[in-house]
């Protein structure tokens, strides 16, 4: 057995997430994701220049594993990044260049004489994309962006997202059947469930710490038995969360990757929940973090696939 | 590792009896051991020999003792190897796992001669005697107590939930020596012969049906002083030091399976609700209990995985980590669901106690969803579990 395979950080990954989690801190705290959205920003494309000088737009095609720890550290602070659709795009090879290929999950389009026709809604990362990748009678095509008639989305995790339109559009021939479509979406899901695991962990830490510091009847309200077992709860989801991406991460079949968003999903909605009730009446305001946290993770548990689709997909792969 | 491995290998292929291969349940499944001990088949025993003549019945134990001296790595090898044929360890019990690890780390030089080489070949099988019907959680507030009479502790109280104390021919005790101050402070670790005068054990019924547990009573019980481990009022730092792997092991065995009846050896949720309630175009046809099948086996899955990650983390030289902390919780927590769900597929069919209307699988289904139901609460409940985690593991107050 490789070292690769092992469920653990190699030393050149171990490398990676401290320099991410630094560049996080030193460029990309939540306070950066806050000033993006109060300037009604769903994209933050300076941050997105950024992270391509330092190549991490091609973290994807080293692998996933990479991926995954880069994603953990930006998922922490909500980092607005298309590095989802750059993942699926690394599933066929490309990405190298920096420039994003978002891709149409949500729908089929119609294709003929060469030109692709149809709707798609909610795109990820369809404001920074420079071209859409979309499927067709069971071929992969590409649409230039300029070719695209973009409905940005205001969603409440004020993320990059789009109605996107073809009309004729001209679109050329990707490599790719069905199946390679299929697992550019895996890919794209593992860096999605890798991202909410940063975000969950995040949302978590800074519950304990609060639980630790805030006093009522004279005491740490962490000293409570009943918080504390809350605590624990928390902390059992994001251990096993972990072991499913790091699975789904180093294999991504089918039913890993399903097994990892399914359980990332309800992760994350369950923590950041318990997030906003273990901080109180602070935890209900605009003004604290914590709500970013909740709001992110119901868009990323509806997208790429929901637990019932995740599980109906498990369990099919499965022979039941 | 490799010359190891591979000479482990050819060693195993040719001794490793063929009817036991495949047959490996868990490792508290085996060979236990003691003087009242009969092997169950001429290979189980010979499979016993072989390996006790490699010193592989205590494979990480010092030579000197009879052990087989295998680094952490090389026992990893061993365990692997094991498994790559379904082969039983070829003596289990917590001789092996309790209380010689507790000898090899606290005992002196005289008891580790004395007990150690008689666990690894077998001849005496040993249990433990910590709960009392008023010390469970709390264990520290037990009350067994032993009083110095000369050279001897003159012991009088009683314990509860002593696996297999009927079948166990030594006893490992916290017994309480001073009852003034901390009460940590006033235990002692102290070692007796079951047939010493005055200890009688009465096994208890579980719900099941089974009686995997017993009552062990003291009355003037006498124990030579050269029998306590470590100092006199210090057996709880003694026994605490392996307290944590105890329960990092009751959640790994349970995980990989758990203890189980041998019919159920090679049962499984899938296979069993695909035969009893069908499928229509590949799909089971009950759409909820599909989602509860597709929940445990998911479940499942994810506490392999940490089990993996934690030995990835020791194959590459790394102490476990947190992820360890929670096997116990879920691992129990888990099974429990599981053996409860197999009940709820089988439907009227899974109701049986006893008797020819039901099959022996599913009466022994049955029986072990009745018998799982403990695993919440055996060696450390889920709650103390938790409180542990809070305080150990994410540093929250007391």
């Amino acid at each position: 057995m490789s070292e690769n395979n092992l469920l653990i950080l190699t030393e050149d990954q171990q490398m990676l997430a401290e320099s991410a989690a630094e560049f996080v801190a030193a460029e990309a705290p939540v306070s950066r994701f806050r000033a993006r959205r109060d300037g009604g920003h769903s994209t933050d494309p300076d941050l997105w220049a950024q992270l391509v000088d330092l190549g991490w737009n091609g973290v994807a095609l080293i692998g996933l594993a990479e991926l995954a720890v880069v994603m953990e550290a930006l998922g922490r602070s909500l980092a607005q990044t298309p590095l989802v659709s750059v993942a699926a795009a690394a599933a066929i090879g490309e990405g190298e260049d920096g420039k994003v290929l978002a891709f149409g999950f949500n729908a089929s389009c119609s294709i003929s004489k060469g030109t692709i026709t149809g709707t798609i809604p909610a795109v990820q990362d369809a404001g920074m994309a420079d071209a859409f990748a979309v499927i067709a009678t069971g071929q992969m095509y590409r649409v230039d962006a300029t070719h695209a008639q973009i409905t940005p989305l205001a969603r409440i995790d004020c993320r990059d997202a789009a109605h996107v339109a073809f009309d004729s559009a001209p679109a050329t021939l990707i490599d790719g059947s069905a199946q390679t479509w299929s697992r550019c979406r895996d890919w794209a899901i593992v860096a999605q469930c890798a991202e909410m695991l940063g975000t969950m962990s995040a949302a978590f830490d800074m519950t304990l710490a609060y639980v630790k510091e805030r006093e009522q009847f004279g005491v740490k309200i962490g000293s409570f038995q009943v918080l504390k077992h809350r605590a624990v709860d928390m902390f059992i989801e994001i251990e096993l969360c972990r072991s499913a991406v790091m699975l789904a991460s180093r294999d991504p079949s089918p039913e890993h990757v399903s097994l990892a968003k399914a359980r990332c999903n309800d992760a994350i909605v369950t923590i950041c929940n318990e997030a906003i009730q273990l901080h109180g009446g602070i935890g209900m305001t605009d003004e604290h973090d914590i709500g970013f946290y909740l709001k992110r993770a119901m868009v990323s548990s509806q997208t790429l696939g929901t637990s019932a689709w995740h599980r109906d997909r498990y369990a099919r792969e499965r022979g039941y | 590792m490799e010359p190891f491995r591979a000479e482990l290998r050819a060693f195993l292929e040719e001794h490793a009896p063929h009817s036991l291969r495949g047959t490996a349940l868990s490792p508290f499944q085996g060979h236990w051991g003691g003087r009242k001990a009969e092997f169950e088949s001429d290979d189980q025993k010979r499979w016993f020999e072989v390996m006790l003549e490699r010193g592989l019945t205590a494979p990480t134990w010092p030579n000197k003792y009879g052990g087989g001296g295998l680094s952490m790595n090389e026992f990893r090898v061993f365990k692997e190897e094991l498994t790559r044929l379904g082969l039983p360890l070829p003596l289990v019990g917590f001789g092996l796992v309790m209380i010689g690890p507790i000898l090899l780390s606290a005992g002196s030089e005289a008891q580790k001669d004395e007990h150690l080489p008689k666990i690894v070949r077998g001849e005496i099988r040993w249990c433990q005697g910590y709960s009392e019907p008023n010390a469970g959680s709390d264990l520290a507030s037990l009350g067994t107590r032993a009083v110095v009479d000369g050279d001897e502790l003159v012991i009088n109280g009683q314990k509860i939930w002593t696996s297999h104390a009927n079948h166990a021919d030594w006893i490992f005790c916290l017994v309480r020596t001073r009852t003034e101050g901390k009460r940590q402070a006033g235990i002692t670790f102290v070692l007796m012969d079951m047939a010493t005068a005055g200890i009688s054990t009465r096994p208890i019924e579980l719900i099941s049906g089974a009686s995997p547990f017993c009552e062990v009573f003291f009355e003037d019980v006498r124990a030579p002083l050269s029998n306590v481990i470590g100092e006199m009022h210090d057996g709880w730092r003694v026994a605490k030091a392996l307290l944590a792997h105890e329960r990092g092991m009751v959640g790994e065995s349970v995980a990989a399976g758990g203890a189980r009846a041998p019919i159920l050896s090679t049962f499984n949720l899938r296979d069993y609700a695909i035969d009893k309630i069908g499928l229509t175009d590949g799909i089971l046809d009950d759409a909820l209990l599909r989602h509860k099948i597709i929940q445990s086996e998911m479940d499942q899955q994810l506490m392999r995985a940490t089990i993996r990650r934690a030995n990835d983390r020791m194959r590459v030289g790394h102490q476990p980590g947190p992820e360890s902390s929670i096997f116990k919780i879920v691992g129990t927590e888990l099974n429990m669901r599981r053996w409860q769900l197999a009940v709820q597929i089988g439907g009227l069919d899974s109701l049986g106690w006893e008797g020819d209307a039901y099959t022996d699988i599913e009466t022994a289904m049955t029986r072990q969803w009745l018998r799982s139901r403990g695993n919440s609460i055996e060696g450390g409940t889920s709650e103390v579990q938790r409180n542990i985690i809070a305080r150990h593991v994410l540093g929250l107050p007391k």
